[in-house]
């Protein structure tokens, strides 16, 4: 396989595996411990993973192939559109007046919140920077906002989305606001907290970071492509 | 006699002319820092927005949660800055804030810059949002 020790010029072949997550443990060690000492060879890889999480971004809204589209022929064009019409607005009044009534048992005896898709609210909170008081801030009006939907029933979802030197606040290193996340995800199964891996694989290689993340946090590859997504999805975004 | 084929397209047209009728451009402005360039950014900002989008009637509003709200305290709203958010609510912005906060502070606020009080901004942030608004935030 690949020896960067055997190749000083690192192949884009092997940054790829690298960004890719298809290297051993050895050779991405050596690639990390490189990447320490080379910037440009560092700034190539934030390239590549730039690149990657964009192509990944424009293939999410592929649109579905279009089909050939067979042109009305004949006198009979006119009454088969109004007839297709006609069904059409039957099924809109249909589809007006309750249909999920004719849904399976299944469906009808679902809890609220057992489909998040039938969640009409999702809000995406973004943290983005070290900012402690401004953090408390946002998880107190967070908990305020949460307490307000539960008492009017009405099924909310959020989502905390650090990246950049937000994610500096999601460790043990920050007690208060630890503490503040582990008290809400265990009052709230409808909250949740994430941070971005990229950024905390840069401020390890630039600022010789280690963070580390409270159980609460889950890893997502990048912050600001969830971020992006969730918008694209119809979530309401507020920056924290 | 037979009816027009096109009589049929008189219902959709209307549909898609009520349609095209433009929406007012509506924006919601988040302030939750409290840092010296936060208002004269904000400012500039909403200046541009209502020069940008002159005859689309821009909705604007200006939501102001936490240590944000000390923007519009006397103290800190002078000079140009305080002549410079006078115009933008002649022109119609909208200062909002949460209600707590608010009474808080409500002694040192500057009384010539009232805010729509809610009970949490957050959920503001939400409602406004579902309601077509669209977000930014210096």
């Amino acid at each position: 396989m690949h020896d960067p020790k055997d190749n000083p010029e690192v192949s884009d072949e092997l940054l790829n595996s690298f960004v890719d997550r298809q290297l051993t443990s050895e050779e991405r060690q050596e690639i990390l411990h490189r990447l320490k000492r080379d910037r440009a060879l560092s700034e190539r890889v934030c390239e590549l993973q730039h690149l990657k999480e964009m192509t990944r971004l424009a293939y999410d809204d592929i649109p579905p192939s279009r089909l050939p589209r067979r042109p009305i022929e004949g006198p009979g064009g006119w009454p088969r559109m109004i007839a297709a019409a006609l069904i059409f607005g039957l099924g809109l009044l249909l589809g007006m007046s309750g249909l999920p009534q004719w849904g399976s048992a299944e469906d009808r005896t679902a809890a609220p919140g057992a489909s998040r898709d039938r969640i009409s609210t999702k809000v995406l909170v973004h943290l983005s920077s070290a900012d402690r008081q401004s953090a408390l801030n946002t998880l107190g009006s967070l908990e305020q906002m949460l307490a307000e939907y539960r008492q009017r029933g009405e099924p909310v979802r959020v989502e905390v989305i650090a990246n950049g030197d937000g994610v500096k606040l999601l460790g043990p290193d920050t007690p208060e606001i630890a503490e503040r996340i582990a008290a809400l995800s265990a009052e709230y199964d409808n909250l949740s907290f994430a941070a971005c891996r990229n950024t905390i694989e840069q401020l390890q290689l630039t600022e010789g970071l280690h963070i580390r993340l409270i159980p609460q946090v889950r890893l997502i590859d990048s912050g600001v492509v969830e971020v992006i997504r969730r918008q694209k999805e119809g979530w309401a975004y507020i920056r924290g | 006699m037979k009816p027009s084929p096109c009589l049929w397209l008189l219902p959709l047209l209307l549909m898609i002319s009520n349609g095209l009728q433009a929406d007012p451009a509506r924006i919601v402005y988040h302030l939750h820092q409290l840092k010296p360039v936060t208002l004269k950014r904000a400012l500039n900002n909403i200046e541009n927005l209502y020069k940008g989008l002159d005859g689309e009637r821009p909705e604007i509003r200006m939501l102001l949660q936490g240590e944000s709200l000390q923007l519009l305290t006397r103290e800190r709203l002078k000079g140009a800055n305080r002549q410079r958010l006078a115009a933008l609510l002649q022109k119609g912005l909208v200062l909002e804030a949460g209600e707590t906060n608010y009474r808080r502070l409500h002694d040192r606020l500057d009384p010539a810059f009232p805010a729509r009080l809610n009970r949490n901004i957050l959920s503001r942030l939400v409602d406004l949002q579902k309601q077509g608004y669209q977000y930014v935030t210096p």
